[in-house]
């Protein structure tokens, strides 16, 4: 047996040992949510329709973001705006819920569930003004 | 792999010059830059359709023998590449790209063109990063084959080796890519197995040997999506097989750095210059050292 | 998980022969030829030795005119007499090392009694080759590989 091969087996073992430890953190860090409900359920246009005419100005302030984006980490630090709408997105659900908790960020969360493609969100973080009229023009 | 103490002091003296030539700002997302030199397409999570045009010239072409003694070749003086990729993502956290190199050899005016080796890659993410914990690496599971469509040297019809265009055999590759990029000082590394296929070429069968290619990289945010990475590659085969036999002393290693410039001039698209030096650092045998630098447009179509 | 262990698998799998190949290695420079003094290669049927170098050995360059290393080979029957009757069948380069060849068209061969006058032989890199005799030597065929250091 060559240093070689016991070098590149110590790597593989570091490998499935780092991967192993993280995923078991991801797993482990589930976000503290009241059992039977999303803390970022997914979002469709139907639904943003329904928070915008429930909103007071009729309007809706959505920053979309990714559990990835070491940029929007600091975006969202800067959110001043309480009514603001977190909308996860490119990413899963319970990522996004587990950064969401992680931050303890007090606005509403949702995940992308199609809405990105109509508001034609292509990065990350990106943030959208949409009112009811806004939204009833863009083409579903 | 062996990191023994000139591989770490190199690594370390790339890392120190980037430090000095750029200071680190903005934090950015790093997630899928990946940290292999091999795959030119790397496609972030919100990415779903991405080309890559690049064009290359590899020149100062030197032969390093079985006691890694430099020396000299026949052939083309400088071979030069467009090469296209396309990349489409099949779900969030998996991805394909098709690579086609098209191939131009020069040799004192007279030059040959010819399509190159295309290759077929897929990556699955098994781990995206988290920006509420930089400590957490992107890995990637990669996978990939290259077919073997160009004439080789065993195959070529010239006495001058302009028709000679790629290796002539068919090789898979798997490896897991791990990447740091949460921060701005980034890092990472990626091994990948190398298994090619044996094959008649020319007068006998010809197996190339099954290999190990790991690439260490380190890099720095610029601002922006802007970046700038340098690493160092380390390719080792084993003995190559040539008609069913071992051929003794013939194991390959390969040692090169790269230093890449990524910038972003307008939102999802990307211009990439690269630099590779390869066998003209620490141990090498059986290898041709060459030199190369490229010029690349990354596109985000959706 | 499953296709993390078979991936790993593969990786052990690969180290393993990476091992037993760097084991069964006996590979020794002191079997390396020097350039211009090439070893007697002894076969069943008959031996060879590279006695002269006419021109070379050198890197070809890339144009026929370029191509100019010529040897004289003798040739001796496995019982070390003189052979009766020698035919060359075919004399090529290969570099076994990197697995690939030169061309060889060009070369031209010529017997001279025991000895072989082989001209036009392209190198196209320094390194290890072999120059492959293929010859009749009292009426059984056999092929040989004499080792050549290229510069």
């Amino acid at each position: 047996m060559t240093l070689n091969a016991i070098n590149c087996r110590l790597l593989s073992a570091v490998i499935v040992l780092i991967g192993s430890c993280f995923a078991k953190m991801e797993a482990g860090a589930s976000p503290q949510v009241a059992s039977g409900t999303s803390a970022c359920p997914p979002m469709d246009r139907t639904k943003l329709m329904r928070l915008l005419e429930d909103a007071p100005e009729k309007r809706l302030n959505l920053v979309f973001f990714s559990g990835w984006c070491s940029d929007c980490s600091a975006h969202l630090k800067k959110i001043n705006d309480s009514s603001a709408i977190l909308v996860g997105i490119f990413d899963n659900q319970a990522r996004i819920e587990k950064v969401v908790a992680r931050m303890r960020l007090a606005n509403r969360c949702y995940t992308d569930s199609g809405l990105g493609k109509l508001l034609e969100v292509k990065t990350v973080p990106a943030e959208r003004f949409v009112t009811l009229d806004s939204l009833r023009k863009v083409p579903r | 792999m062996r990191l023994n103490f000139s591989f770490l002091f190199c690594l370390s003296a790339i890392f120190v010059v980037q430090l000095a030539l750029v200071s680190p700002s903005v934090s950015l997302a790093c997630a899928s830059c990946g940290s292999g030199s091999d795959d030119p397409l790397i496609l972030w999570p919100n990415e779903q359709l991405k080309s890559y045009l690049g064009v290359s010239t590899s020149n100062r072409f030197e032969t390093v023998d079985t006691q890694g003694r430099l020396g000299r070749e026949s052939g083309p003086t400088s071979r030069d590449a467009l090469t296209l990729a396309l990349g489409k993502a099949l779900r969030n956290d998996l991805f394909m790209t098709v690579t086609l190199p098209f191939q131009q050899n020069r040799l004192s005016g007279a030059s040959l063109r010819s399509v190159g080796d295309p290759l077929l890659a897929v990556r699955w993410t098994w781990l995206l990063p988290d920006f509420t914990a930089p400590q957490q690496p992107q890995i990637q599971l990669m996978a990939s084959h290259k077919f073997a469509h160009a004439r080789s040297q065993q195959e070529v019809g010239r006495l001058d080796l302009l028709d000679a265009f790629g290796t002539g055999l068919p090789e898979t590759k798997l490896g897991v890519d791990v990447f740091w990029g949460q921060s701005p000082i980034k890092g990472g590394f990626a091994v990948g197995a190398l298994f090619p296929e044996e094959r008649i070429l020319g007068r006998n069968s010809v197996f190339a040997g099954n290999g190990l290619r790991s690439t260490a990289t380190l890099g720095l945010s610029l601002g922006g999506y802007n970046k700038v990475l340098a690493g160092v590659v380390r390719e080792y085969r084993e003995e190559r097989r040539d008609g069913g036999r071992r051929v003794a002393g013939s194991e390959v290693l390969a040692h090169s750095y790269f230093l890449t410039l990524d910038w972003t001039p307008a939102n999802l698209q990307t211009l990439r210059f690269s630099f590779s030096d390869r066998g003209r650092i620490l141990t090498n045998k059986n290898m041709i050292a060459a030199s190369a630098f490229s010029v690349a447009w990354l596109s985000t179509w959706e | 998980m499953n296709l993390i262990n078979s991936f790993l698998g593969a990786l052990a799998i690969l180290q393993m022969t990476t091992a037993c190949s760097k084991a069964t290695s006996h590979h020794s420079s002191d079997s390396q030829p020097v350039a211009g003094q090439e070893q007697i290669v002894r076969g069943k049927i008959f031996s060879a030795r590279i006695v002269n170098w006419e021109r070379g050995p050198e890197v070809s360059g890339d144009t026929l005119n370029d191509i100019n290393n010529a040897c004289v080979i003798e040739v001796t029957r496995a019982d070390g007499q003189t052979p009766t009757s020698l035919t060359v069948l075919d004399v090529f380069p290969y570099m076994k090392v990197h697995g690939h060849g030169a061309p060889d068209e060009q070369i031209t061969t010529a017997v001279e009694g025991s000895r072989i006058r082989v001209a036009k032989i392209a190198f196209t890199m320094s390194g290890e080759w072999e120059l492959h005799v293929k010859a009749t030597v009292d009426g059984q065929t056999e092929e040989i590989e004499i080792p050549i250091r290229v510069p």
